[in-house]
């Protein structure tokens, strides 16, 4: 059954459904909220948050979107409102300036990204560690290609300034 | 035509395969003959190197949670919303209904069962001859407390399915397909805190 039809399904409010599509999504998920910074116990609750709406929002899903962009989308808005509760140690967006970076060569690309402001990191993670494209990555964040572009952009540059050598 | 800051910004998803064929030629038109652009493919595709298997120390440790997790997940549905749901879903279905009906009479009747018999009355012989079933037949008497869902949970673990309807005094028959020692196994099912009493059915 593809994920299209577990969705239809769900909107018809099959449980089994919910427990198919939730077991095939948990693995992505949980890697997604971790590198984002979420804790684990973080991580575990948000998912459910996730899987909420789901329930909840099925029947609103049109498939203008694949349902995986559609559900890493209310991760991610689910994921930074989880971060917002911490937002006086987490940095969530604006323009990070690579010209305040100090430079850490013992620093590995792992570190460095989690020290990325969360919309930043948001675009690095999903397109190094899940492949997404920018247009995909669009539909996730909800914001235009360009966005993308540039948040990408400007957390290469951050990456660069703090992994110089 | 794009200008240079166009294409560098879309380096990052030519290392990771997914620019459309258009955007594809264009760049790769592009660092044919621009070596910053060039430099930045090394670069972006080292660091993609780099990224990859790595897994988070936290993930297996998470994804050990899953079940539980769910299980918390399902509690949340029940009874405000999944409850709800499930009789608002039944509602407009008409086998659904049936289906709802069915088990509500079933559960119903174990509960009757439970209480206008002593706990420790004997098991009584059912009075319908059994269904004939191929592999492991166990016999279960649910909790009177025992919901639809738990016994499907139940069923769906032990990867089994119910033979025919319930015997007048709530005895269900379970077929097993693969079950290697059949009186570990009911012994486990009775420690199930769903389960009243259960064994395998002597044929």
């Amino acid at each position: 059954m593809t994920e299209r039809e577990l969705l239809v399904r769900i909107a018809e409010e099959d449980d089994d459904a919910l427990e198919q599509l939730y077991r095939a999504y948990y693995p992505r998920l949980a890697r997604f909220l971790l590198r984002l910074n979420l804790s684990r116990e973080e991580a575990e609750e948000v998912i459910n948050d996730i899987f909420l709406v789901v329930w909840q929002k099925s029947g609103a899903f049109r498939g203008d979107s694949t349902p995986s962009t559609w559900i890493m989308g209310i991760a991610h808005n689910k994921a930074l409102k989880c971060l917002k509760r911490h937002k006086f140690v987490e940095p969530l967006g604006g323009i990070a300036d690579p010209s305040t970076v100090v430079p850490d060569p013992t620093l590995d690309i792992f570190t460095a990204v989690r020290r990325l402001p969360a919309k930043h990191r948001a675009v690095v993670v999903l397109t190094f560690e899940f492949g997404y494209s920018y247009r995909e990555i669009a539909e996730i964040l909800g914001c235009p290609e360009n966005t993308v572009k540039t948040r990408m952009f400007n957390a290469r540059k951050s990456l660069k300034a703090m992994l110089e050598t | 035509m794009k200008g240079h800051d166009a294409f560098t910004a879309l380096i990052p998803w030519y290392v990771n395969g997914t620019l459309d064929e258009r955007d594809m030629a264009q760049l790769a038109d592009h660092l044919a003959s621009c070596h910053a652009c060039a430099r930045e493919v090394e670069a972006t595709l080292a660091d993609a190197r780099a990224w990859h298997g790595r897994p988070h120390l936290e993930h297996e440790a998470t994804l050990q949670g899953r079940d539980a997790n769910f299980a918390r997940l399902v509690r949340r549905l029940s009874p405000s919303q999944h409850h709800k749901h499930k009789v608002r879903w039944a509602a407009a279905r008409p086998r659904n209904l049936a289906a709802v009906l069915v088990i509500t009479l079933t559960v119903g009747s174990v509960w009757v069962w439970r209480a206008s018999a002593p706990v420790d009355t004997p098991f009584e012989a059912m009075t319908a001859a059994p269904t004939p079933v191929r592999g492991t037949v166990m016999q279960v008497i649910f909790q009177p407390t025992t919901t639809e869902r738990e016994v499907r949970e139940l069923l769906l673990d032990a990867g089994g399915e119910l033979v025919g309807s319930p015997s007048p005094s709530g005895v269900y028959r379970i077929a097993l397909d693969d079950v290697s020692d059949p009186s570990a196994y009911a012994a486990r099912l009775q420690r199930h805190p769903a389960v009243r009493w259960a064994e395998v059915e002597r044929r």
